[in-house]
């Protein structure tokens, strides 16, 4: 069912938008008068395709569906070759998937067309090197961890958009010098006393 | 998996610390939510979208954004002028910021609409970039699910043109008002140091325990005001807060004007404390300040007193058999 013109509203007053105005450029809101564009798509007014359940398995020796027996087979998955019925079957990225394979794949990272976040440790790992460099002295205990971050999660999945490893290097290399700086700090102190 | 090259940036960002951008796919478009540890997604898929709206907004943070540069600017000058110049570098870079956030403040909001959810595109705030995205998003969608042809737009019934979407009104909250007591007092006792100042008793710490109390005030005015709304407090009682966020403000200003002034007045003798209390426009602005905070304080107090004398309970009669 298309939903009610109501539910196109005004972003200023929540005022319903007439259908005239639907696609027409210069519009306005007939109850605020704020200019507004209302693109309106196709999917709007289709029906959407009820979701079938399955066929019942009428004959023995039919193939059945993995996860329900009772239903008849329609398709393999194309990862694990199991059979599904109409209800298992998953058309995703041009293929069709069981539910478990889509589950599993997600929770190990591997599909990042349904990961909803992602951790950002390359800027985690560059805030650790950058900030406590300001008071100097936390530094001997950042330092080392930074380093150790970034060796941990160096392969760990990133951001799904454009990013390069640039905050890591600059990560390491603050982390390093940071080190060295210690090091030499600590070698100068016992030379100078002897 | 890594799939950074399936996504190309679309024009539009909004925020600083948490960001949102959104980013073109060959079947989707994806919203990102990125704070400085992680991202969130959302993705609307071409063949779910269902309808985008695109509403210009009047921008109301902008001219106040620009009036406050402009206002830092003229600080700046001040300041530079007075021999302070680390200050007024301060002053030039909050000025510049300002500037800029109020440059890039929201004039319009973009809602895409599926069959399920109808979501805002946050990064979608600004006319200019917003034009570019929706033109490079309609003719994605387009060549997906096609073209809504004019018939099938004219069918569709419009007996909508004047109704609204009428939210439910929220019940109004009980407010103990003990915020209220406590910052009315505060306002009393924040007139009282002005008066002190005002008779030529003026110390560091003095100046120091006003400013404090200033802020302190200020910070309480903020949070009894956020209090106080749709709450069963007397109508009163929330007049005089907000009476008293306005006259704070105009304090503020006032005491801005009247430094701007004093500073191109005396030039670099503006640092002399004697000289700079017996001004007369400092006297006088003084003098303001003391009738406003205690005015407005008392007068918070009276109604906060009038306002629980009247709301309180019965006193409970407990009944006596003889």
């Amino acid at each position: 069912m298309p939903l009610a013109p109501e539910h196109l509203a005004c972003s200023s007053c929540n005022a319903s938008i007439p259908a005239e105005d639907w696609n027409r450029e210069h519009a306005f809101c007939p109850t605020c008068r704020a200019p507004l564009h209302v693109l309106i798509f196709p999917a709007f007014f289709s029906q959407p395709a009820a979701a079938s359940t399955g066929t019942a398995v009428l004959e023995a020796g039919e193939a059945s569906c993995f996860y329900h027996p009772q239903k008849q087979a329609v398709v393999p998955c194309d990862r694990c070759g199991r059979f599904l019925c109409s209800l298992c079957q998953v058309e995703f990225l041009g293929q069709n998937w069981c539910p478990r394979c889509i589950q599993a794949s997600s929770e190990k990272g591997q599909l990042a067309q349904l990961d909803p976040s992602r951790k950002l440790y390359d800027n985690l790992v560059l805030m650790l090197a950058l900030f406590p460099a300001l008071l100097v002295w936390p530094t001997i205990i950042t330092a080392p961890v930074t380093l150790y971050l970034c060796v941990r999660y160096w392969r760990a999945p990133s951001s799904i958009v454009l990013r390069t490893k640039a905050r890591f290097y600059i990560a390491v290399v603050l982390a390093v010098l940071q080190i060295a700086a210690w090091i030499w700090l600590v070698l100068f102190l016992i030379y100078r006393r002897r | 998996m890594t799939t950074g090259s399936l996504y190309s940036r679309l024009p539009g960002r909004s925020g600083f610390f948490i960001s949102h951008t959104l980013w073109l796919s060959s079947d989707h478009v994806l919203s990102v939510r990125r704070n400085p540890f992680s991202e969130s997604y959302r993705r609307y898929y071409f063949a779910d979208i269902q309808a985008i709206v695109f509403t210009e907004l009047p921008n109301l943070v902008a001219p106040y954004g620009y009036t406050v540069a402009v206002l830092f600017l003229v600080t700046t000058a001040a300041l530079f002028y007075t021999r302070h110049p680390v200050w007024g570098i301060f002053c030039a870079l909050i000025s510049l910021a300002t500037f800029l956030a109020s440059w890039r403040s929201a004039d319009c909001a973009c809602y895409v609409q599926t069959s399920v959810s109808s979501e805002m595109l946050p990064s979608l705030r600004q006319k200019a970039p917003a034009g570019k995205t929706l033109a490079l998003l309609k003719s994605e969608i387009e060549r997906t699910q096609g073209t809504v042809s004019t018939d099938l737009l004219q069918a569709h019934p419009s007996d909508a043109r004047t109704r609204r979407v009428a939210s439910p009104k929220a019940a109004l909250r009980h407010c103990s008002g003990r915020l209220h007591w406590v910052l009315f007092a505060l306002m009393v006792m924040r007139g009282v140091m002005s008066s002190a100042t005002l008779l030529g008793a003026t110390s560091v710490p003095l100046n120091f325990a006003t400013g404090g109390v200033g802020t302190v005030v200020l910070l309480l005015l903020v949070l009894a005001a956020i209090q106080q709304r749709n709450s069963d407090l007397a109508a009163d009682v929330r007049r005089v807060i907000y009476a008293s966020l306005v006259f704070y403000l105009a304090s503020g200003l006032g005491g801005f004007v009247v430094s701007i002034y004093i500073a191109f007045r005396l030039g670099p003798r503006a640092t002399n404390q004697a000289m700079l209390i017996a001004n007369p426009a400092i006297r006088a602005f003084e003098l303001v300040d003391l009738i406003g905070f205690c005015a407005l304080g008392l007068a918070g107090l009276s109604m906060m007193w009038r306002h629980q004398r009247g709301s309180a309970p019965p006193p409970i009669e407990l009944g006596n058999s003889g």
